[in-house]
């Protein structure tokens, strides 16, 4: 079979079975046994494909995936997030959207602890957004930036997505969980910057209300005793690893442990809301990790098949300058997320754009930061992002979808300002990695 | 005649495609050392055998090429006998040999291992393509006798066992993270064969290599016995002039083996060597590991393995 | 029937549960070997040589003990777009394409799963690290989850039946 007829049957055949509405890891794992009776050949070949399944999720540069998870668990079903909001909450003075801002900034710093855009966003989700309402908020900019910094989570390390990302395109997992963070802050400070400026000429969105002051140490005392610890939880992980007692895949360990510790210590944790932790991290790590199994087997039989190569072949035979080639993989990777969830656009398409992007020479560590802002940006695309729908799960029934998907829209448009600058500017994504080393 | 001897009438004249996978990556030097061949050999096979290479671990994974030759699922394979232990014992003891390929060839060792490898593992054992390059150990700590108490070295399945026996806290990381573990002392050291730590960059991290080396690297060709057996002569011919080509082609590897060395002095790497006894109760203790684990595992090929294997 | 599809349901949530189990100890394995490598607190005792291999196969068994229950919740993500654009009749007609394909699926992988282990159970491969493991007990797992799959695929069937006549609200979304 040619490769152009085996890139057919397998691309499009798996792509037909989605569509057709079949869950994603078996649409994976049905293709996958067709390519195996054709290009592996036989029993002997089913057998390999059975074989190569166990392969694909036994594998250590796995293990962050539900570790992190876990961190953003344990954070959301102990009731600490609660601890963190508030005294995030207290530091913050009068601005125009006074309570949006702090979404931002509250989910800021869950995303240095969460590993999960879901957990971020269902936390700021049911503790801040029945508050925004019930003070006038319109639904609008009470949801927005609830959404858009549930996506940033994935830009700022611990990061699950990140790690799946590094493991399955080569690229070193820790350069790439550095190379979010400044393209991650620089995020939240332009979403805070469009809140306040929004509310300012439209005050109608949000009103004033009052809030309680405090004062000297009543105003910090929250942010020193529970925001300050959980996020030097951050800090000591990275410290392990600089101090060189830990490798970089095992400090998600360390930085799960020492999120429950502490909740232990803040007398938070309990075995029932532990059992709800883990209970959630499995439901969430398992999801992924079954799609895997389906997807890197998929990924093994298209190469297998010459399909990969050919492609990636032909995409080099066009001549075309590097930049315009990426540009072209940014935009299908934008297209595909509407369509179609992180893990799946990372499955389909890396095996074909990886050899293009090497033999190109383009740096890696850019390439794989605006991979990460076109996955966040695919969190966040209506009609079906995941963080679209975590967000209506938590609502109450007076937001509705079409709030949701208003409410997105400028920051989505945010964040294709930044792709663009990060591919204009790469120095916005590599300089901190290089710096770390 | 003679020549429906050699040749079955339903193969006569009949040009053959093998399918090779290789267990390690297309930019390795391996890889592009078996390229050569197969380019050589479908030139010089056109008309009675060709070979098509499908990829490296991005078609297959690593540890699943020894299966894949095994049941037929390709018919030949670039791999190295630690990443098919699982199907065989014996295969690990491929590392221990002290000979040369085209040396082995002739003192009947290739011979005793096809008969372990047709037998245990359905697979013919086609010849070797690295040679000549023994494993180091290299630091970032001095040490002045061979004794690793209280060191941390990050291993392979190849010499996990000798190290444990010196006293080393043993590590396991990717690859990719090696380089950050040395950086940060997560490890303080690792082995690797005397050639290639600046295919990875570790010459930066890397301030000691212990000397005298110990083990041989070895990657081998491994071919399913049943499509072996379906070849004809001329087939078979074909395909082991240019396997034997290649292995004779291994004194290359010395070459690449002593710029190594140059280059490793270049960038300051220090060379720590034992005193004459130490040294040489060094080697023994590798060999003596690998050859005690190995006879525990395959009491009955063990003993003679080792006969043929060592001077 | 309903009695029986809630006792399995309830083996199901079983082994997701062990899952979490499986999952709390992996992490607690890799802290133990992190400290014991840098802290001489047990004597003797440096690191733990087999954290690495455990965690590993760890992975693997979370996979396979939560797979069968996230079916039974719809939470195996899939995308909907066009069974929320058809009418909903055709949109019931997909949902059982959907559930044969899934079924023969996993049958297939089961079978040739069981395959992999008799094959590899006899020539006696092991899987030889730190620890020397028979290679079929790691192969086991696989077709074990897929015939639990398989099985769950004709209750979802079952379910599918009762059913209004249109498409089902499973996950269309997660990570
Ligand atoms: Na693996
Ligand atoms: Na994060």
């Amino acid at each position: 079979m040619s490769w152009q007829a085996a890139a057919w049957l397998l691309l499009g055949g798996s792509t037909a079975l989605m569509f057709l509405g079949l869950p994603v890891a078996f649409a994976f794992l049905a293709i996958n046994l067709l390519g195996a009776a054709i290009f592996l050949g036989g029993d002997a070949g089913m057998m390999q494909l059975a074989r190569n399944s166990v392969q694909s999720v036994t594998s250590f540069a796995l293990t962050p995936i539900p570790l992190f998870i876990l961190m953003g668990e344990v954070l959301f079903h102990t009731g600490l997030a609660v601890k963190v909001i508030d005294g995030v909450e207290r530091l913050i003075r009068d601005v125009p959207g006074r309570l949006a801002v702090i979404a931002v900034v509250a989910g800021t710093v869950f995303s240095a602890i969460s590993g999960s855009t879901i957990a971020t966003t269902a936390m700021l989700g049911s503790l801040m957004l029945p508050v925004m309402l019930a003070r006038g908020y319109h639904p609008t900019i009470a949801t927005g930036p609830i959404m858009a910094i549930g996506a940033v989570d994935m830009l700022i390390p611990p990061s699950a997505l990140t790690v799946l990302l590094g493991s399955l395109s080569g690229i070193s997992i820790s350069k790439l969980l550095v190379g979010g963070i400044v393209p991650g802050l620089i995020l939240s400070a332009i979403f805070i910057g469009y809140i306040v400026l929004r509310v300012r000429l439209e005050p109608g969105l949000a009103p004033k209300t009052a809030f309680e002051e405090h004062h000297g140490w009543r105003r910090i005392r929250p942010f020193l005793q529970y925001v300050v610890p959980l996020v030097s939880i951050f800090v000591v992980v990275v410290g392990a690893m600089i101090a060189g007692w830990a490798t970089p895949t095992e400090c998600a360990a360390l930085g799960a442990f020492a999120t429950m510790l502490l909740a232990l210590l803040y007398r938070s944790l309990t075995v029932a809301n532990l059992v709800r932790a883990l209970r959630g991290t499995a439901g969430i790590s398992g999801m992924i990790l079954f799609i895997i199994v389906g997807a890197t087997t998929f990924s093994q039989i298209l190469s297998f098949s010459g399909a990969s190569s050919g492609l990636a072949q032909l995409i080099t035979d066009l001549g075309l300058p590097p930049l315009a080639v990426i540009a072209g993989m940014m935009l299908l990777l934008i297209f595909l997320g509407v369509f179609v969830e992180q893990v799946s656009m990372m499955m389909i398409t890396l095996p074909i754009f990886m050899p293009v992007v090497q033999q190109m020479g383009v740096d890696l560590i850019w390439f794989g930061v605006m991979f990460l802002i076109c996955m966040q940006l695919g969190l966040l695309m209506p009609p079906h992002g995941l963080l679209l729908m975590t967000m209506k799960g938590v609502s109450p029934p007076q937001v509705t979808m079409m709030h949701i998907f208003r409410a997105v829209m400028p920051f989505l448009l945010i964040s294709i300002v930044v792709l663009a600058l990060v591919f204009l500017v790469p120095a916005v994504a590599t300089w901190l990695p290089n710096l770390v080393g | 005649s003679t020549a429906t001897v050699f040749v079955p009438l339903h193969a006569a004249a009949q040009e053959v495609t093998l399918r090779v996978v290789s267990a390690f990556a297309e930019n390795t030097t391996y890889v592009k050392n078996l390229e050569g061949m197969i380019k050589a050999l479908n030139a010089s096979g056109k008309g009675t055998l060709q070979l098509n290479f499908i990829g490296g671990p991005k078609a297959m994974p690593p540890f699943e090429v020894g299966n894949a030759v095994r049941t037929g699922v390709v018919d030949i394979g670039m791999s190295t006998g630690a990443f098919y232990t699982n199907i065989m014992p014996e295969a690990d003891a491929l590392k221990l040999t002290q000979i040369p390929g085209p040396e082995l060839r002739k003192n009947g060792a290739y011979d005793l291992i096809n008969k372990i490898w047709n037998e245990k593992a359905n697979m013919q054992y086609l010849g070797r393509v690295i040679d000549f390059t023994p494993f180091h150990l290299y630091l970032t700590k001095k040490i002045d006798k061979p004794d690793l108490t209280g060191l941390k070295i990050r291993i392979t399945p190849v010499y996990r066992d000798f190290f444990q026996a010196l006293g080393a806290t043993v590590v396991q990381t990717a690859p990719g993270e090696v380089y950050t573990a040395l950086e940060r002392g997560v490890v303080d050291g690792y082995g690797w064969p005397i050639q290639g730590i600046f295919d990875m960059n570790w010459q930066d991290k890397t301030r000691y290599r212990v000397d005298p080396g110990f083990y041989s690297a070895e990657v081998s060709l491994i071919m399913n016995l049943d499509k072996w057996k379906a070849l004809t002569a001329a087939q078979k011919d074909v395909l082991m002039k240019n396997v034997i080509a290649l292995e004779n082609a291994n004194d290359s590897w010395k070459k690449a083996n002593d710029d190594d060395i140059k280059r490793q002095a270049q960038v300051g790497i220090q060379v720590i060597t034992f005193d004459a006894a130490s040294a040489k109760q060094y080697v023994d203790k590798a060999y003596d590991v690998g050859w005690t684990n190995l006879i525990k595992a395959s009491p009955t090929y063990g003993p003679q393995m080792k006969k043929l294997f060592s001077r | 029937m309903q009695r029986l599809a809630e006792l399995y349901g309830r083996l199901l949530a079983g082994l997701a549960l062990a899952g979490c189990a499986v999952l709390l100890l992996m992490m607690l394995v890799i802290c133990a070997d992190v400290l014991l490598r840098n802290v001489r607190i047990v004597p003797g005792m440096r690191g733990v040589p087999w954290a690495n291999e455990v965690t590993e196969y760890a992975l693997y068994f979370i996979t396979m003990l939560t797979a069968p229950w996230l079916l039974r919740k719809g939470m195996h993500i899939r995308i909907d777009v066009l069974l929320r654009a058809i009418p909903r009749w055709m949109a019931w007609y997909c949902e059982w394409a959907v559930d044969l394909i899934a079924l023969m699926c996993c049958a297939l992988i089961a079978y040739y799963g069981v395959m992999a282990v008799l094959s590899s159970h006899a020539i006696g491969g092991m899987v030889v690290k730190v620890l020397s493991v028979p290679e079929w007990w790691l192969l086991a797992p696989l077709p074990a989850t897929f015939a639990l799959l398989a099985i769950e695929v004709l209750f979802r069937m079952l379910r599918l039946y009762a059913a209004e006549r249109g498409p089902r609200t499973d996950a269309v979304s997660a990570a």
